[in-house]
């Protein structure tokens, strides 16, 4: 209950906070829907990867970029809470940004074209690992930094390579592990991270 | 037992030594106003002091914890409030105190009232300090870690804190002095 309510507080406000960021990133991914051709299911789901991996990159950047949270994150770090329970709070903003984006995308992708319950669901598992892993970037820096945001923008590919390549519980798979990992790693800085 | 244990706790980042080894005790109930060489090495002392950043060397024990082994118990005795303000984070004042309560694990209702209780007894303190200092109170610290507080304030914010102990870090020796001044009366 208590654990719960930490959850909910932290996440509905950065939302709130993130309300510009969550209109654009939506309007973006609508935009490319409507721009994306539609007689080549392949190259539609390349791109919604691509470009819903790219905004979840961007968003959990942002999370912990230029001071925008400076005083939020400090009372954050401040309250009994272990790294793995901050982690999950906050890495639930940019999941939440990217699926409300994804959603916008498939909606106005679904006036033109029946999309594939396949293809919603890798693109949203895709998504959300490339992000949990460009999270990890964020509480980083130097090397370490280029190296978690190299492997995020990876995603994206790999899970298209394997969606066509082999069997569509493969990717599924593929993604949920790596996105499980890189929520794990992410605890384990966010408890050593220095707000200074 | 020491509240606050500082042994030899210094803080260097990019080779560039913001704090010298500091060795310092405070116990229970105690109060002490730190003058630091500049701002920087009063905000990293705050924060070692609060158990938010690790020494670079040396260590920092709070009630016998180590923060970096025990986070979360060190974070339920101490009391941190930042020296920048916190204006547009939040609404309001409530939204503010239930998103602490929420952290802390407190009950929202009664967090607020209690909130409104504090806030009073700060009468004259501007609301961006007033606030952080009002969140800080709220789970009843055993240690209260102030960085950079405005001196003005002194008698305000130690009538607030009540029992709790005191370790604030400043600046400018006179501003320490003027803390200490109100602290321990003569």
């Amino acid at each position: 209950m208590k654990r719960g309510a930490a959850t909910i507080a932290i996440v509905t406000t950065r939302l709130s906070k993130e309300r510009r960021v969550l209109a654009l990133a939506a309007a973006a991914c609508a935009m490319l829907a409507y721009l994306q051709r539609y007689d080549d299911a392949s190259a539609r789901l390349a791109g919604c990867l691509v470009f819903g991996t790219l905004i979840g990159v961007a968003v959990a950047l942002l999370q912990r970029g230029a001071g925008r949270f400076r005083e939020l994150e400090l009372c954050e770090q401040s309250a009994p809470l272990f790294g793995r329970e901050l982690a999950r709070a906050t890495a639930l903003v940019p999941c939440a940004i990217v699926t409300i984006a994804l959603a916008a995308y498939w909606l106005v992708s679904a006036a033109y074209a029946k999309p594939q319950p396949l293809a919603i669901t890798l693109t949203a598992f895709a998504v959300y690992a490339g992000t949990l892993i460009a999270l990890c970037a964020g509480v980083r820096s130097g090397a370490a930094r280029v190296l978690y945001l190299a492997m995020a923008c990876a995603i994206p590919a790999i899970s298209f390579a394997l969606a066509i390549a082999v069997p569509a519980l493969v990717p599924l798979a593929f993604c949920a592990v790596i996105g499980f990992v890189a929520l794990r790693q992410y605890g384990e800085a966010l408890a050593r991270y220095d707000p200074l | 037992m020491a509240l606050l244990e500082m042994r030899d706790a210094s803080f260097v980042r990019a080779s560039y030594t913001i704090v010298a080894p500091l060795t310092m005790t405070l116990g229970e109930g105690e109060r002490l106003a730190y003058a630091c060489a500049d701002e920087s090495a009063a905000a990293a002392i705050a924060l070692m002091a609060a158990g938010l950043v690790a020494p670079s060397s040396g260590r920092v024990f709070i009630a016998a914890f180590d923060p970096r082994i025990q986070p979360v118990q060190v974070k339920r005795i101490v009391g941190y409030v930042p020296h920048e303000a916190l204006p547009h984070d939040f609404p309001s004042f409530t939204r503010y105190i239930e998103f602490r309560a929420a952290l802390w694990g407190m009950p929202r209702a009664q967090t607020v009232v209690r909130a409104r209780a504090l806030l009073a007894r700060l009468d004259g303190v501007h609301e961006a300090f007033a606030y952080p200092l009002v969140g800080a109170l709220l789970a009843q610290p055993r240690l209260l870690v102030l960085d950079r507080p405005q001196a003005a304030y002194a008698p305000q914010i130690l009538e607030a804190a009540g029992e709790s102990a005191i370790f604030s870090t400043h600046s400018s020796a006179r501003d320490a002095q003027r803390f200490n001044a109100t602290a321990v009366p003569a």
